[in-house]
């Protein structure tokens, strides 16, 4: 509702990270010893992924803060192959006693497996696009810093009579993956999130950002678009259930899309469990909707490889409302005569794969100008409690949440109680009569998309709760 | 994070054929298929896998794509029949979670069947 302001720029000159990665080399070095230790056992096919993750957090509540918790922790998850069987082992312990253990542990598990026919031997060397998404600056953000950010945000809630809370998080992780054939990757990033829930007597509203560069937040916006939408969402009037135009912001359509995902593995479609079996290279949805998945694209975070290390692609799965192209694991892959796309998840696994940095292609029309466009019909904040109802047809309920608005007239009028949708994700992208430009989004209930704000006709609310 | 792990309904005195029987009209439903509630815990609606029609006193035709929905408070004002504790069981050990980040605990939940009169149903799939 509120346009986007110039990020205002959080100082880290006095702030000093407490605790850093691992040099890359210290990674590599457990990755050889394990793939060493393998070697000498006389396993054939040996993979080791070594992760490690360092995260903290505050969290305030009624004004103020009252935790900041920090976590810092190194897995190693090796997986064997044995005579056509597989079975991965995961710990915390670096020790080469512990590393032989877990060999042991992961060789003797494989042998208790039945033979696996569609088990393919690891892969060899790859070459991977770079991809820069570790910021020196979000790594060393300290707690005082986000402390900072906080008081901002409570100071404001305090000046308008309203009560804050939410989070202020920050990390950094690294994974090194390798392998007996030769294969090797490596990639780190950091992440930092912030988000706030403002509450205005029994009204709330809420915000939301995450990105690799803390300075790409701006805490103070977001704390301010929930604080004049809580205020305007006080005493809302009760609609019939029915029918609506509505504008969903861009938190609400990433919840809804994200249950999608699945759908565009090919494993899903090879065991006909996938929404477009049947559908494919037909029309399907609008012809204004385009959904990608590109890890490679500024907004998105993520590694530039799979769980077994292939080197993930840009894959265009829906083009103009027709859905074209699914993503492959090397098993499902090789099962349809097709090279993978570098998006299957580590194994063993049961769902083969996933894109997981889906990016939906965007229009020209700002907010502003979808309600302004609009006689009738409802602005959505975000979503909530969303599950699937019908599997082939994509039904999905769930509720409304923090700030429903309705537009009469080309202008916000009042604000109303929260609606149940019961409502097909296909006839939804059927249905988008104008786009906004597309944008790193993030929400609760799926993982952070780049994501157009859509105004869609008869989006389909069955019942109204009591606030 | 408070989280109420352990709440369970206590068995009243019905058997189900017994609660069968002492219906007129109505639904059985069985086997939890999809579950959402708002962000105050009001407004509910859970599908299930499958239903019976209840026709004077006795189990009929099976229903397809069952749903029930309402506001909490109203729907357990609407209970008036709970079968015993022969028939209540306490339902696995799943989890729940919630917050930023995420807590979750391990959950076990007791019931046995109960009637509840004047309920809303379908309209999960009334959009279809």
């Amino acid at each position: 509702m509120t346009p986007a302001k110039k990020p205002r720029q959080l100082s880290t000159r006095r702030a000093t990270a407490e605790i850093s990665l691992r040099p890359e080399r210290e990674l590599r070095a457990i990755t050889d010893r394990v793939l060493r230790i393998a070697k000498s056992s006389g396993i054939p096919e040996t993979e080791v992924h070594v992760d490690e993750v360092i995260d903290a957090l505050t969290r305030f509540a009624n004004n103020s803060i009252h935790q900041h918790v920090a976590e810092h922790g190194l897995t190693v998850s090796l997986r064997v192959v044995v005579d056509g069987r597989t079975a991965r082992v995961t710990t915390n312990r670096i020790e080469e006693d512990a590393l032989r253990a877990a060999l042991e542990s992961a060789a003797s598990l494989a042998s208790s497996q039945p033979k696996d026919p569609g088990l393919l031997p690891l892969p060899g060397k790859q070459t991977y696009r770079r991809v820069r998404r570790f910021i020196d600056a979000t790594a060393a953000l300290s707690a005082e810093s986000r402390a900072r950010a906080v008081k901002g945000t409570c100071t404001l809630a305090e000046s308008k009579g309203q009560i804050a809370a939410g989070i202020f998080s920050s990390g950094q992780s690294q994974s090194v993956l390798a392998n007996s054939r030769g294969l090797s990757a490596a990639y780190r990033q950091t992440q930092a999130e912030f988000s706030v829930t403002m509450q205005q007597g029994s009204a709330t509203s809420w915000a939301k950002a995450n990105a690799a560069d803390f300075r790409a937040l701006d805490p103070l916006a977001l704390a301010k678009t929930a604080s004049e939408k809580a205020a305007r969402a006080e005493n809302p009037a009760e609609l019939g259930p029915g029918k609506y135009t509505v504008i969903l912001e861009p938190a609400a359509v990433l919840d809804l899309v994200g249950f999608l995902f699945y759908d565009f593995s090919a494993t899903a479609i090879q065991d006909q469990r996938s929404c477009f079996s049947g559908r494919l290279d037909k029309p399907l949805l609008g012809r204004n909707v385009t959904i990608t998945d590109d890890v490679y694209h500024p907004e998105q975070l993520g590694a530039p490889f799979d769980g077994e290390g292939i080197p993930r692609q840009r894959v265009i799965l829906v083009d103009g409302g027709v859905p074209r192209n699914l993503v492959y694991s090397r098993r499902s892959a090789k099962k349809s005569g097709l090279r993978p796309t570098g998006h299957g998840f580590a194994l063993p696994n049961e769902y083969g794969e996933a894109p997981m940095n889906l990016v939906i292609g965007g229009g020209n029309s700002s907010i502003d100008e979808m309600i302004a466009g609009t006689d009738r019909g409802l602005l959505v904040t975000r979503l909530w409690y969303i599950r699937e109802l019908d599997p082939y047809e994509k039904v999905m309920t769930g509720m409304t949440r923090d700030g429903l608005f309705l537009v009469e007239k080309g202008k916000i009028s009042r604000s109303v109680r929260n609606f149940r949708f019961n409502q097909s994700i296909l006839q939804m992208l059927q249905n988008v009569e104008a786009l906004g430009p597309s944008r790193r989004a993030t929400a609760e209930e799926s993982f952070e998309m780049v994501v157009p704000p859509m105004k869609i006709g008869n989006f389909h609310f069955s019942e109204v709760t009591k606030f | 994070m408070i989280r109420m792990t352990n709440v369970s309904l206590l068995p009243g005195t019905w058997t189900p054929e017994n609660l069968i029987a002492d219906t007129d009209e109505g639904i059985l439903m069985d086997t939890n298929r999809s579950w959402s509630i708002d962000d105050r815990r009001y407004q509910f609606q859970f599908s299930t896998e499958i239903a019976w029609e209840i026709k004077s006193g006795k189990k009929t035709r099976m229903l397809k794509n069952p749903s029930y929905s309402g506001i909490t408070t109203e729907f357990w004002n609407s209970c008036d029949a709970i079968c015993n504790a022969e028939h209540w069981v306490l339902w696995g050990t799943p989890n729940c979670g919630k917050g930023q980040p995420m807590q979750t605990m391990g959950t076990g939940h007791g019931a046995a069947p109960a009637r509840f009169r004047n309920v809303k149903i379908g309209t999960a799939f009334s959009n279809q």
